[in-house]
């Protein structure tokens, strides 16, 4: 049990983390949906979100299982690597104070003048432009979702684990989002996208390594040094720009 | 029409953002590609060159974001 959870561990955790952050986010726009315009709208474009990703899993899923390993780690490998390097980026950027951070509440804020202002164009289809918001909002944080889970699992046969970390994840955020019943402000997203920049980026380097037949020193414990390396190269290139950006203002 | 539209390039988005990042990560590969597939350079090799390449193509990125908000 120790064994598998040691392998399994880096996978939940990546996946926990960052689909904590998707569903925060697609949280607030359905929140924003149910405020305006009720819930109807705002669960209906949610459930009809939810059942074009379950079809993406069935279609995706089984295809999978017929892609040579080593392309699918390639291919898994390269998106991971595109997508931890520009959380990454991004995340080192608003902790320097080069770029805003994100914020759920202007976040709720804009959506929430943007659907008021939409259904006062067209009073007539109020519903229908509430329910394509939050299924546009669900749609999209769910894609992300589906691939982080798919990409830190399916080169190891670890998607299940990977979809429990999902899975806590939604669990966590709706009961946040019942006990608070708003925006969920509190979450420190950015240093959530450093931690998941941090962890794809490293799962991304290992598998496009796999892919092309490296063979890592100690395998899968290649994984946490990587880790490190990115952790550091991340912390010290944000403290250099901070100070940098203090010492101009 | 117009929402899938607006689903695909966020699609696209989720992976590119700053271009130059991902082209960069997309040469350091192909470099690492080349030198798995053609020139069956050692594999420690190409494990060292996709590490340093894509701490240098963030280590870009990041400085040349900076560069442009300086000017």
């Amino acid at each position: 049990m120790t064994t598998i959870w040691a392998t399994a561990a880096p996978a939940v955790s990546a996946s926990f983390l960052a689909s904590l952050v998707e569903m925060v986010e697609a949280f607030t726009i359905v929140l924003v949906v149910g405020t305006v315009q009720g819930w109807k709208p705002a669960l209906s474009g949610s459930l009809a979100a939810l059942l074009l990703l379950a079809i993406l899993i069935a279609v995706l899923g089984p295809a999978l299982g017929h892609i040579p390993l080593h392309l699918l780690q390639l291919v898994i490998g390269v998106l991971l690597l595109l997508f931890g390097l520009r959380w990454l980026r991004k995340a080192i950027l608003r902790a320097a104070g080069l770029l805003a951070l994100h914020d759920e509440a202007s976040a709720y804020a804009k959506e929430d003048s943007r659907l008021r202002a939409a259904a006062a164009r067209d009073e007539r289809h109020r519903n229908w432009i509430a329910g394509l918001a939050a299924f546009k909002a669900v749609t999209l944080e769910g894609v992300e979702v589906v691939f982080i889970v798919i990409a830190v699992g399916a080169g190891r046969g670890l998607v299940g684990w990977a979809t429990l970390g999902a899975f806590a994840a939604f669990l966590l955020v709706l009961a946040a989002g019942l006990l608070v019943r708003g925006p969920l402000t509190r979450v420190p997203e950015n240093a959530l996208k450093f931690v998941v920049g941090i962890m794809l980026s490293a799962f991304g380097v290992f598998w496009t390594g796999e892919g092309l037949s490296v063979q890592w020193p100690g395998n899968e414990a290649t994984i946490p040094f990587l880790v490190l390396l990115f952790l550091v190269t991340g912390l010290g290139v944000a403290g250099l720009l901070r100070s940098r950006v203090r010492s101009a203002a | 029409m117009r929402t899938f539209a607006a689903i695909l390039r966020e699609l696209f988005g989720l992976f590119v953002d700053d271009g130059a990042l991902a082209i960069l990560t997309l040469v350091v590969i192909a470099i690492a590609a080349l030198l798995a597939t053609v020139l069956h350079v050692d594999g420690g090799i190409i494990g060292a060159v996709l590490v340093a390449g894509s701490v240098a193509s963030l280590l870009f990125s990041v400085f040349r974001a900076t560069w442009k908000k300086g000017s």
